[in-house]
């Protein structure tokens, strides 16, 4: 008795409704895997909206592969929209990858209203997020979706080659039929019915802002726990050699921003290895998919892509800012992270390569590949405002470097606190450029909310220089000594600095001295050349501006100092170098 | 194979001259390129504490740093460097006529003689450097074809073993380019023997001499070549657990002279390959042996 009670409150909680504040999606599909189309419908429960609504406004991202060669024939078509069980369709508006349906009637603030659309998606041929390639249908983006809502209206994107699917966070359930010789991958699998030639595989994703599917056949599955958190890795066999590198960089990475920034609130993780057929990897709701692990696997640009997609779960996944708009806020961010684990778990320098005597850094490499645009575009422009080349220059890399510098200025204790209050702040909502920008200037030595802005809207060359270092005898300082036993020499030491767009926040310069005691100065400069005078017992043995390279995006950071004393042979090393591989060049023309 | 050997080193030992010529050529032509480098980049290095990195290891990090602050510099070099090296490229076209005259001539020339050969086949040799271009291009066609076929699970893996895994996949690539750099030097060494027969002549008995001792002009080949790939390794090894170990003046020193012991070793591996081919194709009575107006006229 007791226990039928408890089985009726149950489904009065199961069927009550939504109390988690998100629109509520429901998807109710069949995939027909040999036509490579999706049909079905999307149901949306919205939650009512502080002001009044006169349209509903979705995204068919599917659409932005209309633009592509030999993709014109895909993408989604609506076939009816029910707005409260009323046919609507007549009042669609498509454009692109835009769909506006204009209510029979305005809804009030706080009514909740219902959409019902019958679709078609027309999968593309496309190794990307959305697309069918060699038997394995990557399905991202793929059903109509509410576009993203800020505060008084929805946002209208318009998607391209740089933008993925923005979205709100909704809960998301969905049923999908397909074929039962495929393999359907996702996360959030509540169950999997077989019937005679079909399957259906019921989804539930509270909440989320997509149902990512992988349809593949070939797949084997790795399970770890990781924490409370199961990490199923799914990868083809002639890529399980990378299995142990995959399995245990995600699971780190889960425990690091699990530690350091938010726990990780779901309980299951799927990676697929091999997953994404362009180079690199996408992340999606709880799932990440990884490109085939090829050549180059001796540089840790692999387990670095794998950090970065994992980092994507809280930054995307957990703060769920707009991607298409501000993809910095995701991208930026995620990659600074990359750098840091990746720093982290190989102990520093030469962490992207180490070999032979050989040694480079990761946080270099995005020096040298921000370098060609770091002083034309910002890394706050929306996806799609930038060239191809040029987005992943600017968003990935000069943002990790820009990240790197803002964070650095914090100081390693403020700076956590500020991840920890960002992603607790914003979890589950969509936080926006000026929540950034406002809550890391409470964090900043200089309480200006215009200087973060600065910072990250920055195209300035900065660049901090010693110029020139003086040392004289202090005669004025011997002489007030000479009444002593045994005076101690006096050095006055002029040391000349350059300050090249800086931003207005402190920089320290130190002046190490040859007995080895060490004096930090902090300045903030103007810009301009500066001078400086220190009287002391030695003389200098290295002046320098910046010593901890606080500042990732100083253009040179080679004339952050002078030093006078300390190993020497940077250059002859550099021109033995180069002749013996001017002489191996030679050799290999000359045949001897 | 041992008799071939110590003929070859015989040969090589008389022609020693050829082995310093090489060298110190390359040397003297190295660093006339490198040198006006140094003396642009030391200024932005020496002093910096950024660029001391590079005393502990091959840091990319900081020759990325200074590609950046000297990029105009570098890319000046790049160019002038591409000149330099066509230039270099005809010197050595011009030398080969001398060298392989040397090589083939059961006597010692003298310089007359030499730098003589030298400009008599110096379009020869130019002929044989186009051809021989279309040949490696062709070899390294065929040679990544046969790549394919390797199954790639033996290479599979992160870190220092996908390394070594990418050194043997191009050491797997190296015999058909070998192959060619043998051909090429039985065609200089039949031009060298027969400088005014037309050029079709010359191939086809060139090629005639290659197919009918494939097997032992390779493998004379690998006899030497093995022995100093492992000496060179083991000095370029040595050369950066110096520096790294040191990490001072000393250190950069005894790296350059490492390097240098290297780069001359590369010379004389290859002279002494030479050496040994001519010293197989001396065997081809018909095909190899100088005729009249060549080197033998002299005496």
């Amino acid at each position: 008795m007791r226990i039928a009670w408890l089985r009726y409150l149950a489904l009065i909680a199961a069927t009550a409704g939504p109390v988690s504040g998100f629109d509520r999606v429901e998807l109710d599909v069949t995939v027909n895997d040999s036509a490579r189309t999706i049909s079905g419908r999307v149901s949306v429960d919205f939650e009512p909206r502080p002001v009044e609504l006169t349209e509903l406004r979705f995204r068919l991202y599917a659409n932005v592969y209309r633009n592509k060669r030999d993709s014109s024939d895909s993408g989604t078509e609506v076939d009816s929209v029910l707005i409260d069980g009323r046919d609507v369709t007549s009042r669609v508006t498509l454009d692109g990858t835009d769909f506006l349906v204009t209510l029979p009637g305005p809804v009030g603030p706080g009514v909740p209203v219902s959409a019902d659309i019958r679709f078609v998606t027309h999968v593309p041929e496309d190794p990307g997020r959305l697309g069918y390639n060699r038997d394995q249908f990557t399905l991202a983006g793929w059903f109509p979706m509410p576009a993203p809502w800020a505060d008084t209206g929805w946002v209208r994107i318009e998607y391209g080659e740089n933008s993925e699917p923005a979205a709100d966070l909704c809960d998301m359930d969905a049923t999908i039929r397909l074929a039962d010789t495929l393999q359907l991958i996702a996360p959030g699998i509540v169950s999997v019915e077989h019937g005679a030639d079909t399957q259906v595989v019921r989804i539930s994703l509270h909440p989320a802002q997509d149902v990512p599917v992988v349809i593949a056949t070939g797949y084997e599955a790795d399970e770890t726990v990781c924490g409370g958190t199961t990490l199923k890795i799914l990868f083809r066999p002639e890529h399980a050699y990378v299995l142990d590198t995959v399995r245990e960089t995600a699971c780190r990475t889960l425990a690091y921003m699990s530690e350091n920034i938010l726990p990780y609130p779901f309980d299951e993780f799927v990676v697929v290895v091999g997953g994404y057929g362009i180079g690199g990897g996408v992340e999606l709701p709880r799932m990440i998919l990884l490109g085939k692990p090829g050549a180059g696997l001796f540089t840790r640009f692999y387990p670095a892509m794998v950090i970065h997609e994992v980092v994507h779960q809280w930054f995307y996944g957990m703060l769920a800012s707009d991607q298409a708009n501000e993809p910095w806020l995701d991208e930026s961010v995620a990659e600074f992270f990359t750098v840091k684990i990746n720093r982290l778990m190989t102990h520093g320098r030469g962490d992207l390569f180490s070999q032979f005597g050989f040694s480079a850094g990761f946080e270099s490499s995005h020096r040298t590949t921000s370098y060609p645009v770091q002083d034309l575009v910002p890394i706050d422009r929306p996806a799609d405002a930038y060239g191809r080349g040029e987005y992943f220059a600017a968003v990935y890399s000069k943002g990790a470097l820009v990240m790197m510098t803002l964070t650095r200025l914090m100081g390693a204790e403020q700076e956590r606190q500020f991840w920890q209050e960002y992603a607790g702040r914003f979890q589950f909502t969509r936080p926006t450029r000026a929540d950034f920008v406002s809550l890391a200037t409470e964090y900043m030595p200089t309480g200006d909310t215009a200087d973060v802005a600065a910072l990250i809207s920055t195209i300035a060359p900065l660049d901090f220089a010693i110029r020139s270092v003086s040392v004289t005898r202090d005669e004025t300082a011997a002489d007030s000594t000479a009444d002593s036993a045994r005076p101690e020499p006096q050095y006055r030491i002029t040391v000349e600095y350059t300050a090249r767009h800086p931003l207005g926040f402190p920089v320290d310069l130190r002046l190490e001295y040859q007995d080895g005691t060490v004096q930090d100065t902090t300045v903030t400069p103007t810009p301009g050349r500066h001078r400086l005078v220190f009287h002391h017992s030695n003389g200098p043995a290295c002046v320098t501006i910046d010593p901890e390279y606080t500042y990732a995006i100083d253009r040179n950071l080679l004339n952050n100092s002078i030093q006078f004393a300390g190993p020497r042979g940077v250059g002859p090393r550099l021109f033995s170098g180069v002749l013996f591989l001017v002489e191996s060049l030679f050799s290999l023309l000359w045949g001897f | 194979m041992a008799r071939l050997v110590s003929r070859g080193i015989d040969n090589c030992r008389k022609n020693f001259a050829i082995w310093y010529l090489l060298y110190f050529g390359k040397l003297i032509l190295a660093a006339a390129f490198s040198i006006p480098l140094l003396t642009i980049i030391n200024m932005t290095v020496e002093n910096s504490r950024y660029a001391g990195a590079l005393l502990g290891d091959w840091s990319l990090d900081v020759i990325n740093e200074l590609g950046r602050a000297r990029e105009n510099v570098f890319t000046s070099f790049l160019i002038v460097l591409m000149f330099y090296s066509v230039i270099v490229f005809l010197f050595k076209q011009f030398l080969n006529g001398g060298i392989y005259s040397s090589l083939l001539a059961r006597r010692k020339l003298d310089r007359r003689d030499f730098f003589g050969q030298s400009a008599g086949l110096f379009v020869g040799n130019l002929k044989v450097s186009a051809l021989m271009a279309l040949v490696y291009v062709l070899l390294l066609a065929v040679a990544l074809a046969a790549g394919s076929f390797v199954p790639e699970k033996p290479f599979q893996g992160f870190g220092a073993v996908a390394l070594y895994s990418t050194f043997l996949r191009v050491a797997l690539l190296y015999p058909f380019l070998i192959a060619g750099t043998i051909l090429s030097d039985v065609l200089r060494f039949r031009l060298a023997a027969h400088p005014a027969e037309a050029f079709r002549y010359t191939l086809r008995a060139a090629l005639d001499t290659y197919r009918s001792r494939f097997v032992q002009l390779n493998g004379v080949y690998y006899v030497y070549f093995l022995p100093f790939v492992a000496v060179w390794l083991l000095a370029e090894w040595l050369a950066v657990q110096v520096t790294s170990g040191m990490g001072n003046m000393l250190g950069v020193l005894l790296e350059l002279i490492l390097f240098q012991v290297c780069a001359f070793l590369r010379t004389g591996q290859s002279v002494l390959g030479s050496a040994t081919i001519a010293c197989v194709v001396q065997a081809d009575q018909d095909g190899f042996t100088p005729g009249q107006g060549e080197v033998t006229s002299s005496d």
